[in-house]
């Protein structure tokens, strides 16, 4: 059985210029399996809130089966091709944003993909992974839906959530970026393990409390994190 | 029912049930018995404190590099005395800021003589007591300069991916005489040099402007040009100020132009020393 628990949470910096939350969230559970989506949009950009709230909807549609029914770049142009058509305006990078999106079946099997900056952390047969690479630039550079065309800038990976507390956990750069590296294990570990402890209502109101205490000092971007995870009976 | 006893029945009212409320907002807390924090209040700060165990505990940095000419010409007209009190200026500026946004460091390298030098390691400006003053002489080893402040931009340890663009800031009065065309591309190309703002000021007329041109990447702010002493002022204010708007601001990320405010023959305020 797998459980799941996610939140997010305007930014200081957006609360104080009353704009809206740039990033967004989908979790959706079926057939025993979860749907995961985060979403960043670029700051800079005028309409980004939209493009991201547009991204994990139509992320959903297009990835949840998707990743597991065809090969990934299929999946993925798929994708890409329907959050165009989605979008209301015929200017793409106006509403860039970041996607990092996972799939998980009644029987463990997950699937994540990810364009553009954030974390994707995960726990496979006990085992702890990270799917992200190193930043190349500075904070808020990014590849982005609606900027980048290459395939290969899209991060993929599949396995298999098989023991208790294997999971997978997305989060946006407003959080990646202030995690310490060599504690990212144990930070997945420390979430989960209180997920696992909250019904999924409890654990999303814990988690968007974190967000907005965040510890880091001068903190200001969107934060959102989700995750999914295997319970333990 | 007289009001003292209204008030203690919201009192009563609210607080003995289970109503989540920003202690912000809450008139009793500060006295009396409603100053108890409630549970919810002890819950979050629990938790929150609990979360600092994984993450940085320091704010997003946003580092300006100036590299600064201290050859033997800097000697001439006053150059090198504006040029330390300019420094010393912008520093105590980055400090006051309220770093509200991002945290400025400032790092200085020197060149002059046989070669550069680090002459302030990259540090936050808010706790730099003081910045030694530099002392011109030797030829211009402007290459040595180019190379380390690539060094320093490439080096994840002292500049984290998590940093805002950093701030490169050039200062020079002469030609540089050592190897410095392939030092100042690699430079300009390397992965994360490419990426930072670079301003330059051309000290006299004996400066290479040119050069200071290649250098220079903001569109909206060129080579400025120092005719006397005082323009270095001028052109540090401009810079702090430039810095300390991204730092204020929502997207630190964001370039902000130099803007070279005028300063008046009698700016000096008629003080007696």
């Amino acid at each position: 059985m797998f459980r799941a628990a996610a939140a997010t949470v305007i930014g200081p910096s957006h609360e104080a210029q009353g704009s809206p939350n740039q990033d967004a969230l989908r979790l959706r559970g079926s057939e025993g399996g979860w749907f995961l989506a985060v979403a960043d949009g670029i700051g800079s950009r005028p309409l980004s809130h939209m493009g991201s709230r547009l991204a994990v909807r139509v992320a959903d549609k297009w990835l949840r089966g998707g990743l597991f029914e065809r090969p990934p770049r299929d999946a993925i142009q798929d994708f890409y091709r329907a959050w165009l058509t989605a979008l209301p305006s015929n200017d793409p990078s106006s509403m860039a944003t970041t996607i990092l999106a996972a799939s998980v079946r009644e029987d463990g099997r997950c699937s994540v993909v990810q364009l553009g900056d954030g974390l994707v952390l995960y726990r496979s047969g006990g085992d702890f992974g990270v799917l992200t690479g190193d930043r190349a630039g500075f904070a808020n550079e990014t590849a982005a839906l609606g900027v980048t065309r290459s395939f290969g800038a899209w991060q993929h990976t599949s396995f298999v959530l098989s023991q208790p507390r294997d999971g997978v956990m997305l989060m946006t750069d407003g959080l990646a970026d202030d995690l310490v590296p060599e504690r990212l294990d144990g930070f997945f570990d420390r979430l989960i393990g209180v997920a696992a402890k909250r019904s999924r209502r409890n654990g999303k109101r814990w988690l968007a409390r974190q967000l907005r205490a965040w510890p880091t000092p001068m903190h200001a971007d969107d934060k959102t994190v989700g995750l999914i995870f295997r319970a333990d009976r | 029912m007289g009001f003292a006893k209204y008030q203690e029945d919201n009192f009563s009212r609210y607080y003995a049930a289970s109503i989540v409320r920003g202690r912000e907002h809450d008139p009793f807390v500060g006295s009396g018995a409603g100053a108890e924090e409630t549970k919810d209040t002890k819950i979050m700060q629990e938790n929150a404190s609990k979360l600092k165990d994984f993450t940085v505990a320091e704010a997003r940095p946003l580092p300006v590099i100036v590299m600064a000419d201290v050859s033997a010409s800097m000697t001439v007209g006053g150059k090198i005395e504006a040029l330390n009190l300019a420094l010393k200026d912008m520093v105590a500026g980055f400090a006051a800021e309220s770093r509200l946004r991002a945290e400025i460091q400032v790092g200085l390298i020197t060149f002059g003589g046989e070669r550069a030098r680090v002459h302030l390691p990259l540090a936050p400006a808010h706790k730099i007591s003081e910045v030694s003053p530099l002392r011109a002489a030797g030829r211009t080893p402007m290459g040595s300069a180019f190379e380390e402040a690539r060094r320093l931009i490439e080096d994840k340890d002292m500049i984290p991916s998590r940093a805002y663009r950093p701030v490169l800031v050039l200062v020079s009065d002469g030609l540089p005489n050592d190897d410095w065309e392939q030092p100042l591309d690699a430079l300009c190309k390397s992965e994360r040099g490419q990426k930072a703002t670079r301003f330059a000021m051309a000290i006299g007329a004996d400066a290479d402007v040119e050069m200071l041109r290649r250098f220079a990447n903001d569109p909206e702010s060129p080579v400025f040009k120092a005719h006397e002493a005082r323009d270095i002022h001028r052109f540090f204010r401009a810079v702090t100020m430039s810095v300390t708007s991204r730092s204020r601001s929502t997207a630190p990320n964001s370039n902000a132009p130099l803007v070279l405010a005028d300063i008046p023959e009698d700016d000096d305020l008629d003080l007696d020393f």
